[in-house]
């Protein structure tokens, strides 16, 4: 079974970076807002959908051992586990 | 049609996950309205399972923090269909979110030993 080699910490910290500085700007659209987006923490590619296995997926089926950050799109959070997820697009 | 049972105010269901090149594990789950994902496992369950890791994400808890947290590959067999969701790893009881009864209606008998129901929508 696959484990990454970064640490969950590393790859959270890398991946809300590469999210704010890179991505953001080009996928906060409104067509996009709520939506799940899956970022490859080593090579900036990611995928867009409405489900977090399905977009980890295929960003897995191009790279095995891919270390992957989840963000949802213009929100601080990806879940609500008893909490309130909070709107941070515009 | 899947039935479950009220034990200290808590509405509790059975959920057989698959794990990889195994046989279905029964599970009991807490259902937690308040939470709008699929399921949470304890790490060792998870680590029992040897469920595949599947990506980091935050996660907003009750007391308004966001915490870092794990999130791994679980089929799950719900309403006689085998299903691939998002299991994060967090928690000491396991617990089944709303988007797994997305589409579906849930009746809860909130005494002792009272019924939970979880159907199709008529």
């Amino acid at each position: 079974m696959f484990h990454p080699t970064l640490s969950s910490q590393e790859v959270a910290r890398r991946g809300k970076e590469l999210y704010q500085k890179s991505i953001r700007a080009k996928v906060e659209t409104r067509e996009n807002i709520g939506k799940i987006i899956s970022i490859n923490v080593e090579t900036g590619d990611y995928e867009i959908g409405d489900d977090l296995v399905e977009t980890s997926l295929r960003l897995r089926s191009k790279q095995t051992d891919a270390a992957l950050w989840g963000e949802r799109i213009g929100f601080d959070a990806v879940y609500a586990v008893g909490g309130t997820l909070l709107r941070t697009a515009q | 049609m899947i039935h479950g049972t009220v034990i200290g105010l808590q509405a509790r269901m059975s959920l057989i996950i698959l794990p990889p090149e195994r046989s279905g594990v029964e599970i009991e789950c807490v259902i937690d309205t308040g939470f709008e994902g699929f399921l949470t496992l304890p790490s060792s369950v998870i680590a029992a399972l040897g469920l595949p890791y599947l990506i980091n994400i935050n996660a907003n808890l009750a007391n308004n923090s966001s915490v870092e947290t794990d999130v791994y590959l679980a089929t799950v067999v719900w309403n006689g269909v085998e299903r691939n969701i998002a299991a994060l790893a967090m928690g000491r009881r396991p617990l089944i979110g709303t988007a797994l009864l997305e589409d579906y209606h849930l009746s809860i008998d909130f005494c002792e030993g009272g019924t939970v129901l979880v159907d199709e929508i008529l």
